[in-house]
């Protein structure tokens, strides 16, 4: 025992390169088995003769990949970047006032941060369905619209593009603030001070200084609210019945109802291209951002 | 003027965040079963919830799920931040960025490839391949979570453990591992929430007997306006607002000696 | 010019700047000096106005002025920050430029303006205008946040701390520049600082701070030869303390008389009078040692005997303890003599002296 002890101790610490790579070796393979290998599949079954009863035959077909480019599906694409891109926004607009309110206040700011911290931890799920409540014919805020006479009949809100957009939009607020407020922590209050000193008022400083100094914060959020609210299917599925359907939702039917698992593997392609092209564009964003730039 | 606005927006922030889940605690102790009014206060669906037996087996499935799978992602995460929180070579840093790729992959993708993978070496899908998805997709954030504990620890410790005559293994048993614990156990508590709340990828992975809690949720929900499912929805919030709460309490810096 | 008149500001009904009265003159050096936590800091930031005293507390005016109430940019004042505060995503160009675009200056202008700042800091405009704030050395950065604050030719530049996170070498370079720049800019210049020798080096007159009050203002000649407190002697510079009772005063030289029956004589400021039980500070340096037990007379003398010599490169300090068991420390002339060449060596007889002027009698 004693002396296996030392000999791996030596083997281990001798080379420091190979003391890593034991340590990264099992949480690699396991990535390698169960993410890299099967979305590697995902891509080849794009090009496969599809299976009736789900799955494909032997053989290579390009037909999955030209159907992506049907209107139909096109449409679909189109409406799932543009609902994800406004939610995003949205959630944008209201996360950071939470983030300011939260980072200005002193007695109530740890009270402040649980209530954000709060939904962060509660099932997405359970969360969804919870604004059914709020938005339904018989919820509440039709029962105040009409209460104070605003309308007469229910306001149609449930199962429609807006529900949608409602629930993405508060579904991932959390996931936009904590980044926001993280990079607001950091701001240094002298940078605020110096402005002011220099002759900015207070929306001038945000301008100036708050805002481009958080948009690290701002971009991180932004891509963790933008990367699932494009491949969701829950919310448009609870909130927009079966009308508002988006590309997860064409990517779950083909793997569940429909049985077209190649088609769906396409669409998972071309979904993966488009998280793929917002990553690298925040990545060339960082670059520039960070890049020293000498002369003039 | 510009901070009345930035309070106006951030309360109606609070309130899109909270009074859905409000109304859900209101409709799952109203006796009205359409929820559409206020007819009084009743225990009712809290009661039926007891005997409701496809529940009590998901729940008990979700629990299995939940902590195996966090065993396994903290276990092999630990490991790897070990390496990676240590070093910053240039392939370290690589195998980081890496690691954002299964981060930011679409749930639903992550859960068709696994699907695929299943169905193709053919495994039923069933407990374990639950088991393996879960394992797999908190993987990276175990790893993140721990790195950033090691990053944040003050290394001469360890050196001068090795200084004071332990050895490595000794060092790391009786230096390392207890100053890293807030962070492996922050890791597993990431994890097993992951775990518990995942709907998308346990959809494509589980088997006919193997709903999670959020599967038979999702089913019931889809179904009917039953308010059973409301006291359902209501237990899990009041859950994980008491777990957050005895999470707070015990990650406390006084508590964890945070040297960071 | 600037003028502070019993300001006051409270935190948590704490007064943390106490009924602070000063006036600085056009184009001075004036320093405020004392230990963290003294007030110093709360102190310009009510100039600056990121702070306002407390209703009734006070005034604050600038030519002539009442400033309370009015925002930091509306007053004539430029800041220098404790740690530069300058801003990370802009580069040298755009921070020294920042507050020239506030005020909507031409563009050409502001390019004009921004490269006579540089120049008058020292630093090339063409290889330091691109260049990010983490691209540049401590005394670099320094030079900059300057520049950003001089550029608005303010009438009055605030300076937090400024030297604090240079290191000693270029901290002592800065002294120098800081003070030449104030004598041709001729602009007020007020600095906030803990360090004594900074405070000594520039300035034309010192406000020692201390508890939220001003203890002693007056030019750094003064306040190290008088200092009027215990808390400024043993602040700026060392002073051996001795305690005694006053029993009589003539021409400022007052008589006092130790527990042991001897009696000094020590210069006396005017609050103190005959009976009153006083301590007297005598610099180190203004102590002679001789060998043995001597009387000189007009000078003060105690006996005692060397405890420790201390070599301190410039100096070399005697500590010598005297008959009532109580250590001094004695600043011996340095000409060049190693410590073992000394006349005297650990465990000497010897004879503590100092001339009457020497000694100052403290207000208690």
């Amino acid at each position: 025992m004693t002396r296996f002890r030392t000999m791996l101790r030596d083997a281990l610490h001798r080379s420091p390169r190979f003391e890593a790579v034991v340590l990264l070796l099992p949480a690699g393979v396991w990535l390698a088995i169960f993410f890299a290998i099967p979305l590697g599949i995902v891509a080849t079954y794009a090009f496969r003769p599809r299976h009736i009863l789900g799955g494909v035959y032997p053989g290579w077909t390009t037909v999955h990949v030209v159907r992506l480019v049907e209107p139909l599906y096109l449409v679909v694409l189109q409406r799932s970047v543009l609902l994800s891109l406004v939610a995003t926004l949205l959630a944008l607009i209201v996360s950071y006032p939470i983030a300011l309110v939260i980072v200005r206040a002193t007695r109530w700011r740890a009270l402040l941060l649980f209530l954000v911290v709060l939904p962060f931890w509660t099932s997405f799920l359970v969360r969804t369905y919870a604004t059914i409540f709020l938005i339904r014919d018989t919820g509440l805020i039709n029962h105040l619209l009409q209460a104070v006479g605003v309308i007469r009949q229910p306001l149609r809100m449930l199962y429609t593009p807006g529900a949608v957009l409602f629930g993405l939009v508060t579904g991932f607020v959390p996931f936009m603030v904590l980044p926001i407020y993280a990079s607001l922590e950091k701001l240094d209050p002298a940078l605020l001070e110096a402005a002011e000193a220099l002759g900015a008022p207070e929306w001038r400083r945000f301008v100036r200084v708050t805002w481009p100094l958080t948009l690290p914060g701002v971009v991180a959020g932004s891509m963790l609210v933008f990367v699932p609210a494009l491949g969701s299917f829950l919310t448009s599925d609870l909130l927009g019945g079966a009308k508002v359907e988006l590309i997860g939702n064409l990517v779950q039917n083909q793997f569940t109802s429909a049985r077209n698992w190649p088609f769906g593997s396409a669409l998972s392609l071309l979904l993966l291209v488009v998280v793929m092209i917002g990553m690298l564009a925040r990545l060339r964003l960082d670059r520039t951002r960070t890049r020293p730039r000498r002369g003039t | 003027m510009t901070r009345r606005i930035v309070a106006v927006l951030a309360i109606l922030g609070y309130v899109s965040l909270h009074l859905p889940l409000l109304l859900l605690m209101l409709g799952s102790v109203n006796v009205s079963r359409s929820g559409a009014r206020w007819d009084g206060f009743t225990l009712e669906w809290y009661r039926r919830l007891l005997h409701r037996h496809d529940l009590l087996v998901a729940l008990r499935t979700s629990l299995i799920v939940g902590v195996v799978a966090t065993i396994v992602a903290t276990g092999l995460g630990t490991l790897a931040a070990l390496a990676l929180g240590r070093n910053r070579w240039r392939i370290t840093r690589a195998v980081e960025a890496l690691l954002l790729v299964p981060i930011v992959t679409p749930e639903v993708i992550a859960g068709i490839s696994l699907l695929i993978l299943f169905s193709a070496v053919g495994m039923h899908l069933g407990l374990l391949t639950v088991i393996i998805a879960h394992a797999t997709f908190c993987l990276p954030f175990t790893i993140l979570v721990v790195m950033a504990r090691l990053r944040g620890m003050d290394r001469s410790l360890e050196d001068a453990a090795l200084a004071l005559g332990a050895d490595e293994f000794t060092t790391f048993r009786r230096v390392t591992v207890p100053l890293l614990m807030p962070g492996i156990i922050a890791a597993a508590l990431l994890a097993f929430t992951l775990s518990f709340d995942d709907f998308i990828i346990t959809f494509f992975t589980a088997g006919p007997g193997t709903s999670t809690l959020p599967l038979v949720i999702y089913g019931m929900v889809r179904r009917t306006v039953e308010p059973t499912v409301n006291a359902l929805s209501a237990l899990l919030v009041i859950g994980t607002t008491v777990l957050l709460l005895v999470a707070q309490h015990w990650m406390t810096p006084e508590r964890v000696g945070t040297n960071a | 010019m600037l003028a502070l008149d019993r300001v006051t500001r409270c935190f948590n009904g704490v007064p943390a700047v106490d009924q602070v009265s000063f006036d600085v003159a056009s184009g001075e050096f004036f320093s405020l000096l004392g230990p963290s936590g003294c007030g110093k800091t709360t102190t310009l930031r009510l100039i600056a106005g990121f702070d306002d005293p407390e209703r009734d507390g006070g005034s604050i005016r600038m030519f002539g002025d009442v400033v309370i109430g009015k925002r930091p940019y509306q007053r004539p004042i430029g800041m220098v920050f404790q740690n530069y505060a300058l801003f990370p995503h802009l580069n040298v160009a755009d921070n020294i430029a920042f507050g020239l675009e506030e005020r909507r200056i031409a563009r050409r202008e502001i390019r004009r303006r921004v490269d006579s700042a540089l120049e008058l800091m020292r630093l090339d405009p063409a290889t330091y205008s691109a260049r990010r704030p983490a691209e540049l050395s401590g005394g670099q950065r320094q030079r900059v946040a300057l520049a950003r604050a001089l550029v608005l030719e303010p009438r009055i530049l605030l300076l937090d701390e400024p030297l604090a996170a240079l290191d000693p070498q270029l901290r002592k370079q800065m002294r120098l520049e800081l003070r030449q720049l104030n004598r041709t800019l001729g602009i007020t210049f007020l600095l906030v600082t803990h360090d004594q020798e900074e405070a000594l080096v520039m300035s034309d007159r010192i406000a020692v701070m201390s508890a939220g009050r001003v203890v002693q203002i007056g030019a750094p000649g003064e306040i190290y030869r008088r200092p009027r407190t215990a808390i400024v002697a043993e602040f700026i510079g060392e002073a051996n303390i001795f305690q005694g009772t006053v029993v009589a005063i003539a021409d400022g030289i007052a008589t006092v008389t130790q527990s042991d029956g001897s009696h000094w004589r020590a210069a006396v400021p005017p609050a103190v009078t005959a009976g009153d039980r006083v301590d007297i500070a005598v610099r180190p340096e203004w102590h002679e040692l001789a060998s043995g037990h001597t009387e000189v007379p007009g000078t003060n003398a105690l006996p005692g005997h060397v405890r420790e010599i201390i070599f301190l490169g410039e100096s070399v300090h005697a500590i010598v303890t005297l008959r009532d068991g109580r250590d001094a420390r004695v600043a011996l002339r340095h000409t060049g003599a190693m410590p073992g060449t000394l006349p005297w060596r650990v465990g000497d007889p010897v004879t503590l002296l100092w001339h009457m002027y020497d000694a100052q009698v403290l207000e208690q």
